[in-house]
C-alpha cells in the first residue's frame, strides 16, 4: 500500500522520504507507527514526547484510525507557534 | 479575511497600508507585527505544513470574528530562514470601535503563539535548537478560554 508520510518538527530528521510502500497488513495508524518504528528506531521515542501528534489527511487524530491507499499521514512534534 | 504563509520577506507598513485601504466604514484598525529578536541568534527557521497550517490560521481568524465584533482581519506569517530584525508575523483587525479590534488582534496572536502548526528552530553559530512555546505564552492563551 502506497502512503505519503510527512515528518515535521523534531521528526523531520528521521527521514526525507515522502512516499512509502507499507505492507498491506498495516491497517491503522497505530500499526503504521509500530511498523515505521522498525524502519526508524527513534520514531517511538519522539512519539512519546509531550505534544507529539499524528494527522491523517490533514486532520489531527486523537485515537487510532484506519488508513487506506493514498492517505497522507503526518508525524508532528509539539508545535512551536509563530 | 485572508491568511498568507510565505517564505518571502514582507514589510509590515505595506501590509498595514493595504489592509487599511480595504476596511470600508470601520473606525478602528489594530495591527501587530512580530520580528526576529536579536541577542545572539544568527537565524530563526520556521517550517510549516502547507495547507494544514493555513487552515488552522484561518480558523483562528474565523473564531476571532465570532467572538469579537470585527469586520476584517489578516494574518501574514513568514516561514523559512529569517535574520534578526526581519518581520515574522503581521496581524491586523478592523472593527467599528477600538475595543473589539484590540481584543481580536490579541486573541489571534495568542492563538498563533501556542496553537499554530509551525516548528521553530534558532541557529547560533553551528548549533540549531528547537524552540517550543514558553509557559507565559500558554498563560496568555488561557485568558480566552
Amino acid at each position: 500500500m502506497k502512503l505519503t508520510i510527512l515528518f515535521f518538527g523534531r521528526f523531520c530528521a528521521l527521514s526525507p522520504q515522502r512516499e512509502w510502500e507499507v505492507p498491506d497488513e498495516v491497517k491503522t495508524t497505530d500499526e503504521l507507527t509500530a511498523w515505521l518504528s522498525k524502519q526508524l528506531p527513534e520514531l517511538g521515542q519522539l512519539m512519546a514526547q509531550a505534544g507529539a501528534h499524528i494527522a491523517l489527511n490533514q486532520t489531527i487524530l486523537h485515537e487510532a484510525a484506519e488508513i487506506s491507499v493514498g492517505d497522507e499521514i503526518a508525524y508532528m512534534s509539539a508545535m512551536s507557534g509563530g | 479575511m485572508r491568511v498568507i504563509v510565505s517564505d518571502k520577506k514582507f514589510d509590515p507598513a505595506e501590509e498595514l497600508a493595504t489592509f487599511t485601504q480595504a476596511i470600508g466604514n470601520d473606525g478602528a484598525v489594530v495591527s501587530f507585527s512580530g520580528h526576529v529578536r536579536g541577542g545572539g541568534i544568527d537565524a530563526l527557521i520556521l517550517s510549516h505544513y502547507p495547507g494544514f497550517t493555513e487552515d488552522h490560521m484561518r480558523a483562528f481568524g474565523q473564531e476571532a470574528e465570532q467572538r469579537f465584533e470585527i469586520n476584517a482581519w489578516v494574518i501574514r506569517h513568514r516561514v523559512g530562514e529569517m535574520k534578526p530584525g526581519e518581520a515574522i508575523v503581521f496581524v491586523a483587525t478592523s472593527a467599528a470601535h477600538r475595543r473589539a479590534a484590540f481584543e481580536a488582534a490579541d486573541f489571534i496572536m495568542d492563538k498563533l503563539k501556542t496553537q499554530a502548526p509551525l516548528w521553530k528552530q534558532e541557529r547560533r553559530g553551528d548549533k540549531t535548537e528547537w524552540i517550543e512555546p514558553r509557559t507565559a505564552d500558554y498563560q496568555d492563551a488561557q485568558r480566552w478560554s
